[in-house]
């Protein structure tokens, strides 16, 4: 009966948001009503539930059918656009880069290195903004060409091989979509804040505004824009495959310690303007900032180790262990 | 150039698209769960790919023609789906509307 739910959960990941868990809980019942029926005139279950699924069909075509407007892109032109998606994620980011790179070095003939990489993590927004806003235009520009030019594809059909189906992620290797979107809108949201707009974070008085931070801010600034640039590609990942992995496992803990690190950095150095507001003391702000973030830096990493650890306490949910058994 | 077997194959389904719905309603009369309409249908002639049936079930609940209901009935809970008046009526109403239509393609097919 495992491979009914490996089934189920791939067209679940198909299947419009709405009435999601009643239409699984509805094709659970009808393919069980199938097989006890097949069952009961003496054959086999497991073999029964494989012939089920294998009529049925590809976990897609199934769920397509429960999406009366149909996708926005075709089955055919979907992997099209997923390689495009993947070259224009490496080639467009590094040739912001590269560009910004060559711009720097002809402005600032007598540049140290340090001084060039800087430049360079300092332009990692502008890169992830370009990508982000080139994504859109090719989805735009594929959705239309699905729309009005409606091209034909011969594909070559593989037969659909229930066997084939991705395991049931382990509970340690479960991935939340709706927090991984979240998560990267988070992250969007702070890249822009910071990078784009630092005077906002500040304390407002009496209509004026008071900027938090000051210039040594920017140097640690560069530290986190990797960090955040890490957990958008991480985050992306997820979304991406459904599911965890050892070495994602692996990545998101060096995140953690990283993003710790930088906690402890922001909370041990001095990255606040005195701010001086007549007749109130406010010294207590940057002081308490920087005991969170002491210890909120301690917290992360701690968290991040047991988070990763926990994944060795049950061995069984770790998909690739069960692989290289059978 | 789409082959001939094709283009036979397309219209068929075509032809039966229409009809397909008329035949479910038909016999929702009476209450029914997915796999035992399938059945009932396959036993009267009409053989339905499920992947069809099911999502036809389910646009047809939403449309409000039919009602339906959860029921724990051994081993398992299934779905029943049963037309509800504006159902019947509906039924009715397209059924009067096949068997003329019926009739007058009939008329043009037997001109030949």
């Amino acid at each position: 009966m495992e491979l009914l739910d490996r089934y189920l959960k791939q067209i679940e990941r198909y299947l419009p948001f709405k009435d999601r868990k009643e239409t699984i809980k509805e094709l659970r019942s009808l393919i069980l009503d199938q097989v006890d029926e097949l069952v009961s005139q003496g054959l086999d279950q497991e073999k029964v539930l494989f012939n089920v699924i294998t009529d049925m069909g590809e976990p897609r075509e199934v769920a397509s059918n429960y999406n009366e407007s149909g996708p926005m892109i075709s089955k055919e032109m979907e992997p099209i656009l997923l390689l495009v998606f993947k070259i224009v994620s490496i080639t467009l980011p590094l040739a912001v880069l590269f560009a910004n790179a060559l711009d720097f070095v002809f402005e600032y003939p007598n540049f140290t290195i340090m001084e060039f990489l800087l430049d360079s993590a300092y332009n990692i927004p502008t890169a992830l903004y370009s990508l982000l806003v080139g994504y859109g235009f090719i989805f735009i520009i594929f959705y239309l060409i699905e729309r009005f030019v409606k091209p034909k594809f011969e594909v070559q059909k593989i037969e659909f091989n229930p066997n084939l189906l991705p395991k049931i992620p382990g509970k340690d290797f479960e991935v939340s979509i709706f927090g991984a979107i979240i998560g990267i809108l988070a992250t969007c949201l702070a890249l822009y804040l910071f990078n784009l707009n630092p005077g906002l974070i500040a304390i407002y008085f009496e209509g004026d505004r008071l900027p938090l931070f000051n210039d040594n801010f920017d140097k640690v600034l560069i530290f986190m824009n990797i960090g955040w640039f890490t957990s958008i590609i991480l985050y992306s990942y997820y979304i991406y495959k459904r599911r965890k992995t050892i070495t994602s496992k692996t990545v998101e803990l060096i995140h953690t310690i990283y993003s710790g690190a930088i906690m402890i950095l922001l909370g041990s150095s001095n990255v606040f303007n005195t701010i001086i507001v007549e007749g109130y003391d406010l010294t207590f702000i940057p002081n308490i900032f920087k005991i969170v973030m002491i210890i909120l830096g301690i917290i992360v990493i701690i968290g991040g180790i047991v988070e990763f650890t926990k994944m060795f306490i049950n061995l069984e949910a770790i998909d690739e262990i069960e692989k290289n058994k059978s | 150039m789409p082959e001939k077997t094709e283009i036979i194959k397309n219209l068929k389904l075509e032809l039966r698209k229409g009809t397909l719905v008329l035949a479910v309603l038909s016999q929702l009369k009476n209450k029914h769960y997915g796999y035992s309409l399938v059945e009932t249908l396959n036993k009267r002639g009409l053989k339905i790919d499920q992947n069809t049936l099911y999502p036809l079930l389910r646009r047809l609940d939403k449309q409000g023609i039919l009602e339906s209901t959860w029921e724990v009935v051994e081993p398992r809970p299934r779905k029943y789906y049963q037309l509800n008046d504006n159902g019947i009526e509906i039924l009715e109403e397209l059924a009067s509307e096949y068997k003329s239509n019926y009739q007058v393609i009939s008329d043009l097919l037997k001109e030949d």
